[in-house]
């Protein structure tokens, strides 16, 4: 009910000037009318923001190398880079946990969500706040790279800048097919997010990983499982992995595992320690990063 | 002897504290307070994020505090809470099996081509499906423990323990085949938060509680009879059996839909029956009444705290309180010589 009355009244509030103003300045009418759609449907009116408050770390690294990071109030804790990002701006949580006056009084002009961000009932108040939230889609693909950053270098009138990264962008893509056409043969790769009470939680189908593999030219040995589950000892030694992909941040604890995990010993992977770590957000972001990372991966997986 | 404040002072000091500390919270929060200037971000910040969050802070706590006096008062047991009766665990069980589960179960692609139910499940599926989980768990318990000559206290507990190590047994099978996401999920639900407050949710939630204190009120002299034990009770004329029911059934339906909005907030359905009755010993006609009222006081300020800490990010609540709740509890323990003015 109180809701209601908050929608009806924005609903007024967003109405009336337009009228007022194509009438007093077509040309300000003309200017303030582009109006662009986010991955929901939702329309946002394009304007000059200043002040943009980031959820999701790979639409902060890529406004960040778009050269739009004095623009940035704010960010989640899942900004890991670059890595001053979460050093000099103010971070509000957890992307899937987050508090909705926490982000608001950092007084932001727009909210760039990631489409997953949550909980729902927090992303509900943002939008009731009447300041522009524009969600932006997750996929992990080449293609939606591409999407995004051209979506975000619009959004910061920074398209020169956009454009100039997709070429650099398109180019490590280039390499990359080159590359697999020049080598051939599949690694069977089991790629471990993080150990959790002494087991490895790993990548399934449906995840970043799983793409970030195949596009690398490698064959994700645990495909039957959906999304990252933790793995069993007896499923290692069946799996038999060629090469264990993890991230930097995570590689001590993988190491110590696979070092100390009889099941592992009995795997190619774990005969010849061929553990690959690097970095996550990189690796797994679909950022302006990622087709840099897929391609030193290809080059890793052909050498090994 | 020693002296007790009266009753009357009692309810109305904490009455009018609630309400002095309710409209000073509402001016505190990471955005600050301006009053006066009607920007229209800060009073949208008040009316649609502070307000629903301390209303809802308030039932919590409230339902808590209370569920917790019924709890020691039924049983008898000063370490009671109303997590006895299973409608916690079962919560936790309703929602994990949600999240985990959810998009497996083809709800979400069912809904998907009817956008409006979609949006309904969405945001209302996780309170739902713990709601139901605590429900039928607090169920199964009461014909477990239900016997031809009554409900028998001991065998509610005995019967809780089963109970809850099997959802816990449940809940952490499908904690396994969870996946990251969902167990992040599960993690946030279970430290408890109040984050997500607003008007709607509130609103769904206000008749449960208002029902159970409709149920718990009456309840109050022969909780005071019970202190003297079960078969005094029957002697002085109590339809006990009935009270038994009425106590659970109001237990159940103060805390299982707070719980499945809320995640679990521990401490405060144990300590707060406690301090109370330090002050105003163990008659429950103040009890119960005064046991909400500082359920309510202190949750709000626990989430005050949550919500100040660490600007603009927040630390779950639920994780304040076991901070707060478990050294005030041992205090309590060490205050107490013999630990008779505890039960």
């Amino acid at each position: 009910m109180f809701r209601g009355f908050a929608l009806n009244r924005r609903h007024f509030l967003k109405l009336a000037p337009i009228p007022v103003l194509a009438a007093l300045s077509p040309l300000a009418h003309a200017e303030n009318a582009q109006i662009i759609k986010d991955c929901r449907g939702r329309p946002v009116t394009l304007r000059p923001w200043q002040r943009i408050a980031v959820i999701g770390g790979t639409l902060t690294e890529t406004l960040y190398a778009l050269g739009a990071s004095e623009r940035i109030i704010g960010v989640d804790s899942t900004a890991t880079w670059p890595k001053s990002a979460l050093k000099e701006k103010p971070s509000f949580g957890y992307m899937r946990a987050l508090a909705p006056e926490g982000i608001l009084s950092l007084n932001p002009d727009l909210i760039l969500a990631i489409d997953d961000a949550g909980p729902i009932a927090t992303m509900d108040q943002l939008i009731a706040s009447r300041i522009p939230v524009f969600f932006i889609e997750k996929t992990p693909s080449p293609e939606a790279v591409d999407r995004r950053t051209r979506l975000l270098a619009k959004l910061v009138q920074k398209t020169n800048e956009g454009e100039q990264l997709c070429r650099e962008i398109d180019t490590s893509w280039n390499r990359l097919s080159q590359w697999r056409g020049a080598h051939t043969g599949t690694k069977k790769i089991l790629f471990i997010l993080h150990v959790a009470n002494g087991r490895p939680v790993v990548a399934g189908r449906h995840t970043a990983a799983e793409q970030i593999i195949h596009l690398a030219g490698g064959k994700l040995v645990t495909e039957e499982i959906e999304g990252y589950k933790t793995l069993n000892s007896e499923a290692i030694t069946t799996l038999q992995p060629d090469i264990i992909l993890t991230m930097t941040e995570n590689e001590q604890p993988t190491r110590q595992l696979i070092a100390h995990d009889p099941a592992f010993r009995l795997t190619p992977a774990g005969q010849k320690n061929l553990v690959i770590a690097m970095e996550g957000e990189r690796l797994l972001g679909f950022g302006p990063r990622t087709a840099d990372a897929a391609l030193e991966l290809a080059q890793i997986l052909s050498r090994a | 002897m020693i002296s007790r404040p009266s009753p009357f002072m009692v309810i109305l000091t904490l009455g009018i504290l609630l309400v002095i500390s309710a409209l000073f919270v509402c001016t505190l929060g990471a955005t600050g307070f301006t009053l006066g200037k009607t920007g229209s971000l800060s009073l949208f910040v008040i009316e649609q994020i502070r307000l629903p969050r301390i209303s809802l802070a308030i039932i919590t706590g409230a339902a808590l505090g209370i569920s917790g006096a019924v709890m020691q008062g039924l049983f008898r047991n000063p370490l009671a809470d109303p997590g006895l009766i299973g409608v916690s665990s079962g919560a936790a069980l309703g929602t994990t099996v949600y999240i985990v589960l959810g998009s497996s179960l083809g709800l979400d692609t069912l809904s998907r081509h009817y956008p409006f139910l979609h949006n309904v499940m969405l945001r209302w599926m996780v309170p739902l499906s713990g709601m139901i989980g605590g429900f039928c768990t607090t169920g199964l318990l009461y014909s477990f423990a239900r016997r031809q000559e009554g409900l028998s206290t001991t065998l509610i507990i005995l019967t809780g323990i089963a109970i809850g190590s099997f959802t816990a047994a449940i809940t952490g099978i499908l904690t396994f085949r969870a996946d990251d996401t969902a167990l992040r999920d599960i993690t946030f639900w279970s430290l408890g938060s109040l984050a997500g407050a607003n008007w709607s949710g509130f609103v769904i939630l206000l008749p449960f509680f208002l029902t159970a204190l409709i149920l718990i009120f009456p309840l109050r002299d022969i909780l005071n009879a019970f202190l003297l034990g079960e078969k005094d009770a029957i002697l002085l004329g109590h339809p006990v059996e009935r009270f038994k029911k009425m106590a659970i059934l109001g237990v159940a339906l103060a805390t299982g839909p707070v719980v499945s909005f809320v995640g679990v907030i521990g401490f405060i359905g144990v300590v707060v029956p406690h301090l109370v009755r330090l002050v105003t010993g163990p008659d429950h006609r103040i009890v119960l009444p005064a046991s909400a009222l500082t359920g309510a006081l202190l949750l709000l300020w626990a989430d005050t705290a949550a919500r100040l800490i660490a600007p603009p990010a927040e630390i779950p609540v639920g994780i304040i309180t076991a901070a707060l709740g478990a050294p005030a509890f041992l205090w309590l323990l060490t205050r107490t010589q013999t630990g008779s003015a505890l039960s």
